[in-house]
């Protein structure tokens, strides 16, 4: 799977990025949300991760972007710190397919991420 | 004539505008001006070159880290490797911060099997005497730091020192301090209450709150003698826990706290019966509001039947309806006529 995680913690960005490399993903990484946006024009995702709190876009502009164009079947998780649950309410209003919250297990966002996997390779 | 008690001396201004006292001025002046802008220029680049120096002790550390934390399959005592050179280099004072700053901000996002292992290795390295070394120091932004990294790599062995400085004079020493101990303990870890001297911030009330929201509280918590407290921040506190938790075995408690002499207590008595609602909290509710003399309280309390009010309450606040008071009248008004839509 093409995925695209979008972070602004570097060391949380490349810690993502290694477990899904390892897990046998193509990993395209932004660490922040214009850099993401721009990616998303210019190329094509499988799968898009973001984290809610970003500098220039947020998460939520990322994801407002992802479902308002031709690219809205790409399905987004969109990570959230603990206490923004109504974040994650605003989230799934506007689309995203998922959500994990922080402090997570890298080995539950494979298992998540292989979810979708499965979705891909099924359509 | 009249003269002056004093005498009065004119300066012989000639003598003291000579010309070599201007010279010595402005080359003082230069002098001064110089030194700041070497020293200024020196703490520049030091500063740059530390960050420098960090970015590329961070650049070393980086993969080493990553692999710890993603390693699956270290048992209960498993002592990670440690490569021969992140060892030399671990062996300069920075390198052990910048270790430090990397394993904390993972923590911070990582659970499980990862944050065991980032905690492990703070242990095996003794990274902790870095955050305690910092929980000692001077600076209040220092404590705070140590005791926040102590806190998030879930140092029980440090409760006592931690508690020590939840009574600290800076409120951001014992914000910090209050924080760690609630999170390293739980329930367990309030014990500071029972010394509070200092008001708890609103601010802090919510970050307390956010730390305790999924454990439930118990009657052994000390919520009761919190209640009965002086500081009417931590009664304010404790009626905020028990709105949140919808915890009803606490609501004779909450409804003493009806009368109490401060308004911000009352108010958050009348918040949290509004959060239980339970049959007998309305009642309760309408009772006080005679009795209640702050007329914003009698707001609130007509606001909460909006939330838990039914059509036992109707004839009460439809008697409001009629109220001198325009406030009051209005909010009887939209109360009367959500509580009609809702029935």
């Amino acid at each position: 799977m093409k995925i695209l995680i979008a972070e602004d913690e570097p060391i949380m960005l490349k810690t993502m990025e290694l477990k899904l490399k390892r897990d046998g993903h193509q990993v395209i990484t932004a660490n922040n949300g214009r850099d993401a946006i721009q990616l998303i024009t210019d190329n094509e995702y499988d799968l898009v991760i973001t984290d809610i709190m970003m500098p220039y876009t947020s998460g939520l502009e990322i994801l407002g972007f992802v479902k308002n164009h031709s690219t809205k079947k790409i399905p987004v998780i969109v990570l959230s710190a603990m206490g923004q649950e109504n974040v994650v309410v605003e989230a799934f209003n506007l689309g995203a397919d998922d959500y994990i919250t922080k402090p997570f297990s890298p080995n539950e966002l494979s298992l998540r991420v292989m979810r979708f996997a499965a979705l891909v390779a099924a359509a | 004539m009249f003269q002056p008690p004093y005498k009065i001396v004119l300066l012989d201004q000639v003598a003291f505008m000579r010309v070599e006292y201007l010279y010595w001025a402005m080359i003082f002046f230069s002098l001064v001006s110089l030194v700041l802008i070497v020293s200024m220029a020196v703490i520049v680049l030091s500063k740059k070159n530390i960050i420098k120096k960090r970015s590329i002790i961070t650049g070393q550390l980086e993969d080493w880290v990553m692999d710890v934390a993603l390693e699956n399959n270290s048992g209960a005592n498993h002592v990670f490797l440690v490569p021969m050179n992140t060892e030399l280099l671990l062996k300069g004072r920075l390198a052990g911060k910048v270790l430090l700053r990397l394993l904390i901000k993972l923590k911070k996002s990582l659970s499980g099997k990862s944050g065991e292992n980032l905690g492990t290795i703070y242990n095996q390295l003794n990274l902790e005497q870095i955050s305690l070394k910092r929980l000692q120091g001077k600076l209040w932004h220092v404590k705070a730091k140590g005791i926040q990294e102590l806190a998030i790599m879930n140092q029980h062995a440090y409760h006592e020192q931690i508690f020590e400085l939840a009574q600290h004079k800076d409120p951001m020493v014992r914000m910090e301090a209050q924080t760690a101990m609630v999170r390293l303990q739980g329930y367990k870890g309030l014990q500071f209450f029972d010394q509070l001297t200092y008001p708890i911030s609103e601010w802090h009330q919510v970050n307390l709150l956010h730390l305790l929201a999924n454990q439930p509280i118990t009657g052994d918590s000390g919520i009761f003698n919190w209640l009965n407290s002086p500081n009417a921040t931590l009664v304010q506190f404790s009626l905020k826990l028990i709105g949140e938790q919808h915890a009803a075995e606490f609501q004779d408690e909450v409804i003493k706290c009806l009368v109490h002499p401060n308004a911000i207590v009352r108010m958050q008595a009348i918040l949290c019966l509004g959060q239980i609602a339970s049959d007998s909290a309305a009642p309760e509710l309408r009772k006080h509001y005679i009795a209640e003399p702050d007329k914003n309280l009698q707001l609130c309390i007509i606001n909460e039947f909006m939330k838990m009010g039914s059509q036992h309450d109707l004839p009460f606040l439809q008697n409001l309806q009629h109220a001198a008071d325009a406030d009051i009248k209005l909010a009887a008004d939209k109360t009367v006529l959500y509580l009609q839509k809702k029935i």
